[in-house]
C-alpha cells in the first residue's frame, strides 16, 4: 500500500464524522472560560512561589548574619572571639547558599525562553522536561540551603555557648561532627522522601516525555 | 481579537478533533484534551503572526498540547492503544467492503504507533509538506523523510499482520 492509498483511505476518515459535535463560537467561548489552568501552569507558578521563598531564606540567611557579625542580635565579643575557620566557613556557605540561589534562577529563565508559545515539538519537550526538572530540584537546592544553614548554625551556636561556659572544650569537635553528622542524616531523609513522592506523581510522565524527545533525536 | 480567534477556531475544529481522536481513547481524554488544547491555542494566539497557515500554526499547538499532556499520560501510560482512533468514522457509507477493511486496518495500524510517530503520520495524511512537518516537529526534513519511511514499513507490518 502506497502513500496516496494511505492518503486516501485517510480522506475517508473524516473528522466532520467522526461523532464529535460541531462548536458554535458561544460554545467554544464557555469552553474557554470554564477551562482550568495546565499542569504546567501551575508547576510554573509553584516555581516562582518556590523562588520567593527561597529569596526569603537567602535574605534571612545574609542580614542574619549581617546583624550577629555587628552585634546587634548577640554579644559582639562572643561573635568576635569565634574562630577565623567558624567566620570564613559561614562567609563560604552565604557566598555558596547565594551562588546557588543566582545560578537556579538564571536556568530557569534560560528554560523558559527555550520555548515560547508557538515552538516547534522538540522544543516543547524540552521545556517541560526542563520546567518538571526544575521543579524537582528546588526541593534539593531549598533543602541544600536548609542543611548548610543548619549546620554553620549550629556549629556557630555550639561554639559560643562553649565559650559562654566554658566547659566541655574537649568534646568540642567530636560533637559539632555529631551534629553535623544528624543534620546531613535528617536531611537525606527528607531528600529521598521528596524524591520518593515526585517519582510517584511525576516520574512516569517524565519518562515518557523523555523517551519521545529521544526518539525524536535519535537520528539528529 | 477573541472574535476573530472564536471565528477561526469554528471553521478549523475539525483539526482538534483529529488530534484528540489520534491521541485519545476514550469520550472523557477527548473532551478533556479538547480543552486543554483550546485553551493552549487561545493563550498562544497573540504570538500567531502569520508566518505560517493557520491550520499549521494549530496543528503545532494541538500536537505539542497533546504529547505534553500529563493527563493523557496519566490515564494511557502505555505510548499506544487499541481503541485509539476508535471514534473516527467512515465518511462515504456506501463504500465497499473491502475500502471499510483498509479503513479499519489503517485505524487500527495508526493507533499502534508512538506519540511522535502518530503525529508525523498525522501531518503526513493531512498532506501537510515535508518541510511543514519538520517545522511542527522540530526535526530536519531529511530525518522526517527517513522517519516517514519507517513508519509505513511499520503500518504496513502492522495492517499485514492483520489481514
Amino acid at each position: 500500500m502506497g502513500a496516496e492509498d494511505l492518503r486516501e483511505i485517510w480522506g475517508r476518515i473524516t473528522a466532520d464524522s467522526s461523532g464529535q459535535p460541531v462548536l458554535d463560537e458561544n460554545q467554544i467561548r464557555s469552553m474557554l472560560k470554564k477551562r482550568s489552568g495546565s499542569l504546567m501552569e501551575k508547576i510554573d507558578f509553584n516555581i516562582r512561589v518556590g523562588f520567593a521563598v527561597l529569596l526569603g531564606i537567602v535574605m534571612f540567611i545574609v542580614v542574619y548574619d549581617l546583624l550577629s557579625f555587628t552585634g546587634h542580635i548577640s554579644d559582639a565579643s562572643l561573635q568576635a572571639s569565634l574562630p577565623q575557620w567558624l567566620l570564613m566557613l559561614d562567609g563560604i556557605s552565604n557566598f555558596l547558599i547565594l551562588s546557588i540561589f543566582v545560578t537556579f534562577f538564571l536556568h530557569y529563565f534560560r528554560i523558559r525562553r527555550l520555548c515560547q508559545d508557538n515552538c516547534d515539538l522538540r522544543h516543547a519537550l524540552m521545556k517541560v522536561i526542563g520546567i518538571l526538572t526544575i521543579y524537582q530540584r528546588l526541593f534539593v537546592v531549598l533543602l541544600f540551603i536548609i542543611m548548610i544553614f543548619s549546620i554553620t548554625g549550629f556549629a556557630a551556636g555550639y561554639y559560643t555557648s562553649i565559650l559562654e561556659n566554658q566547659t566541655m572544650e574537649g568534646f568540642l569537635i567530636p560533637v559539632i561532627l555529631f551534629g553535623v553528622l544528624v543534620i546531613a542524616l535528617l536531611t537525606w531523609l527528607i531528600f529521598l522522601l521528596l524524591r520518593w513522592i515526585f517519582r510517584r506523581v511525576y516520574g512516569n510522565y517524565l519518562d515518557q516525555l523523555r523517551n519521545t524527545l529521544a526518539e525524536l533525536d535519535e537520528l539528529e | 481579537m477573541e472574535k476573530e480567534f472564536l471565528a477561526l477556531i469554528r471553521v478549523n475544529q475539525g483539526i482538534i478533533h483529529k488530534v484528540t481522536n489520534v491521541y485519545c481513547d476514550n469520550e472523557e481524554d477527548r473532551k478533556d484534551l479538547f480543552q486543554e488544547i483550546l485553551a493552549q491555542l487561545w493563550k498562544s494566539y497573540p504570538g500567531f503572526r502569520q508566518e505560517s497557515k493557520f491550520s499549521t500554526w494549530m496543528y503545532r499547538i494541538a500536537l505539542n498540547t497533546a504529547i505534553t499532556s500529563f493527563k493523557k499520560w496519566r490515564r494511557q501510560p502505555v505510548a499506544s492503544s487499541a481503541q485509539s482512533l476508535a471514534n473516527f468514522q467512515i465518511a462515504d457509507d456506501n463504500s465497499s467492503a473491502e475500502t471499510d477493511e483498509n479503513i479499519a486496518l489503517l485505524k487500527r495500524a495508526v493507533s499502534r504507533l508512538t506519540g511522535i510517530e502518530k503525529s508525523i503520520i498525522l501531518l503526513f495524511l493531512e498532506n501537510k509538506s515535508y518541510e511543514e512537518i519538520a517545522d511542527i516537529t522540530g526535526i530536519t526534513q531529511n530525518y522526517v523523510r527517513v522517519k516517514m519511511n519507517r513508519i509505513k514499513t511499520k503500518l504496513k507490518g502492522f495492517m499485514l499482520s492483520e489481514e
